[in-house]
């Protein structure tokens, strides 16, 4: 369950207006976020930059292709469990159609890929991870230029570097008080961008 | 401290920045010192999980005040396929420091700053080759739209200098469809141009918006297009990159004006060579640009036969799932005729169309000043059908073709019956008379064989009878 005052309905909107294909504000903002998770996931999983990027294209390609048969009820799902399936299918299916060419060398790991049985929650973790990471600096680029210098260094000296208050405060020139409000204004908005993306379904929050 | 004078209730207003000054001071000595207040600032601002997810997503990751933060990875390319008309791969949304980089410091504090003698007002829009802002020249009193090069292509010698020379051949083109350009600065620290300032929006917005035009403004448009690249291509310019988002179209009044005149795609090209990817839409690319072949000015006639398709009918004539699949329909395969799309267009408009579709540029309509004129005959006669006859357009090419394999065809199949027909009828074992005593013969023997059937249901109906009994 949500523990904040968010209303869980309003969730799964971005990935409705994803329907609509001329809502470019909401096209950016999801090639923004997860163009990169799809890619990393990928180039840790050990294809090479150009397949990654090949498979990036080809998982947006899908998404933009089957959204709107996405079923965005969150019993069948979340949509960020859905991407990072077909994302993982791919680079399955990558390595199975490579490893019939001869000169790629890369059995052994096709062997680790289809086997291990462990290897789907593997995925999906370091999809998540990715994702967590790339939704958060999207959002934090975007909000940072909002904000004053002093007002940006006071977060992410505590919030980010886990520097204490009063040094910080001391570094900045500044008092105890203001970095406290300066951290929670940003921090207010950042946690309002990510949550405006409502790229993911109701069941997402839970798992956090 | 004292939980009681805790003024815990305004806190949100402090987090929000809606306190007067005094007030905010009052509380904010009040939380130098208490922690309950301070606990529950952060509490207010966002819960535990909030705080420690930041940390862990953000943590590694490099950042200072003076720079963005680490962009993500700009490789994929043709995200266009997908989203149909922009370029949402583009960087993101540049901040304020950079944004003032590229600007001297305003003179009025409403603005946000000055390139040369221009005040620029406001961001209007981000693109590939850089950032477009709304300006005012002071010395001549005008509205201005000026784009600024992106500081990574504005480092790249080659293509500063290419863009310089594209805009400098744009600006001598003065016609009344043609976005005029004031000044074009090719400065190694920020080139940039200052263009009129079009009060209106893009066919693209408006063809999305609005769906399909009607066949007359279809028409309409299309001749002040064709006006525009004609003036163009007198002066040997080629425009490269004509596309629904590059016809600007002025609110309220019906006329369109072409903008970025060689500009995207030189730019396109040192993106290309830079990053090995194709920035910008594919969908109204000529089969020569996608080979990559010299081209000409035919090769803009192509992309405006794509947009007359477009506005048209409301889809790119060359659609498919990813950039390479589009590329690749629109080096082989013929698009579906506008009219199984859209049935009010009619046969001639469609023929236009698939003229200029042509795959080859010498099948083509040569010119941009015969497509005009050719128009300008069929706007005349769509609005007085009576007075003015309708310009005769051959069809495309593989029609033609398709017209001569189906009378091929036809005759074959006109021979192979004929044939039949001499072969059944005309395969005399007797003369031509005989031929009636052999109908003649049909009929009486089909006459004897109805002599014979009472016969033969007397046969039946023995053996009806004895049916009984072998069953019983």
């Amino acid at each position: 369950m949500p523990s904040d005052n968010q209303v869980p309905r309003t969730r799964a909107s971005l990935i409705l207006r994803l329907r609509n294909h001329d809502d470019l504000c909401a096209w950016r903002d999801f090639v923004e976020i997860y163009q990169p998770v799809i890619f990393t996931t990928a180039r840790k999983r050990g294809l090479q930059e150009a397949d990654a990027d090949d498979l990036t294209q080809e998982v947006l390609t899908r998404v933009a292709r089957s959204i709107d048969s996405w079923d965005p009820d969150p019993k069948r799902g979340s949509f960020r469990g859905w991407l990072a399936t077909i994302t993982r299918n791919l680079v399955i299916q990558f390595f199975r159609e490579t490893n019939r060419r001869p000169w790629t060398g890369i059995d052994s790991r096709i062997g680790v890929l289809l086997d291990d049985s462990s290897n789907e929650s593997m995925h999906t973790e370091e999809f998540d991870r990715q994702r967590e990471r790339q939704l958060f600096s999207w959002a934090a680029r975007k909000v940072q230029s909002r904000f004053e210098s002093k007002t940006w260094q006071a977060f992410w000296l505590t919030a980010v570097d886990g520097q204490p208050v009063a040094s910080v405060a001391v570094q900045l020139d500044t008092t105890k008080a203001q970095v406290y409000v300066s951290r929670s204004r940003v921090m207010s908005l950042l946690k309002e961008t990510i949550e405006l993306t409502k790229f993911d379904s109701v069941i997402d929050r839970g798992t956090q | 401290m004292t939980d009681h004078n805790c003024p815990k209730d305004r806190l949100p207003m402090l987090i929000q920045d809606e306190l007067s000054p005094q007030e905010s001071g009052h509380i904010l000595a009040h939380l130098e010192e208490c922690s309950s207040c301070q606990r529950e600032l952060e509490t207010l601002t966002a819960d535990a999980t909030w705080w420690t997810r930041t940390t862990r997503a953000l943590s590694g990751v490099a950042v200072d005040d003076r720079s963005q933060l680490p962009s993500p990875d700009q490789s994929f390319c043709s995200v266009d396929a997908l989203l149909e008309g922009d370029r949402p791969g583009d960087p993101p949304a540049a901040s304020s420091q950079a944004i003032s980089a590229l600007l001297d410091p305003p003179v009025h504090p409403e603005m946000l700053g000055r390139l040369d003698e221009f005040d620029i007002e406001e961001m209007i829009g981000q693109g590939g080759m850089g950032i477009v802002f709304r300006g005012f020249d002071r010395s001549l009193n005008r509205p201005v739209a000026v784009k600024v090069m992106a500081p990574h292509l504005g480092a790249n010698g080659v293509a500063r200098k290419r863009f310089a020379r594209e805009a400098e051949a744009a600006a001598a083109v003065v016609h009344p469809h043609v976005v005029p350009i004031y000044r074009v600065n090719s400065s190694a620290k920020r080139p940039y141009i200052a263009m009129a300032l079009i009060d209106g929006r893009s066919l693209q917005d408006y063809i999305s918006q609005n769906g399909p035009l009607e066949t007359k403004d279809v028409v309409r448009i299309s001749i002040q297009i064709a006006a525009g690249l004609a003036a163009a291509h007198r002066q040997g310019l080629i425009h490269r990159d004509i596309k629904p988002a590059n016809i600007l179209m002025e609110k309220d009044v019906r006329r369109v004006m072409i903008t970025d005149f060689g500009l995207a795609r030189a730019i396109d090209d040192v993106a290309m060579t830079q990053s090995g990817c194709l920035a910008g839409t594919p969908h109204y690319m000529s089969p020569e640009q996608v080979r990559g072949v010299d081209i000409d000015h035919r090769s803009d006639l192509f992309s405006l036969g794509s947009v007359m398709y477009f506005i048209a009918t409301g889809q790119e004539p060359f659609h498919a799932e990813s950039a390479f699949a589009v590329l690749n329909k629109i080096t082989h395969d013929d698009p579906s005729p506008p009219r199984s799309i859209n049935a009010e267009i009619p046969e001639t408009l469609d023929r236009i169309i698939g003229r200029l579709l042509e795959k080859v540029p010498a099948d083509r309509i040569q010119s941009a000043d015969e497509l005009q004129h050719l128009l300008t005959q069929y706007l005349a006669h769509l609005q007085a059908p009576q007075r003015h006859a309708q310009p005769r357009v051959k069809g495309t090419r593989s029609k033609r073709i398709n017209v001569l394999k189906r009378f091929c065809w036809a005759i074959e199949a006109v021979v192979f019956f004929f044939a039949i027909w001499w072969t059944v009828f005309f395969t005399p074992v007797s003369p031509p008379e005989s031929n009636e005593h052999k109908n003649a013969d049909m009929l009486n023997s089909r006459e004897g064989s109805e002599h014979y059937e009472p016969e033969h249901n007397e046969e039946g109906g023995r053996e009806e009878l004895a049916h009984p009994d072998s069953h019983n």
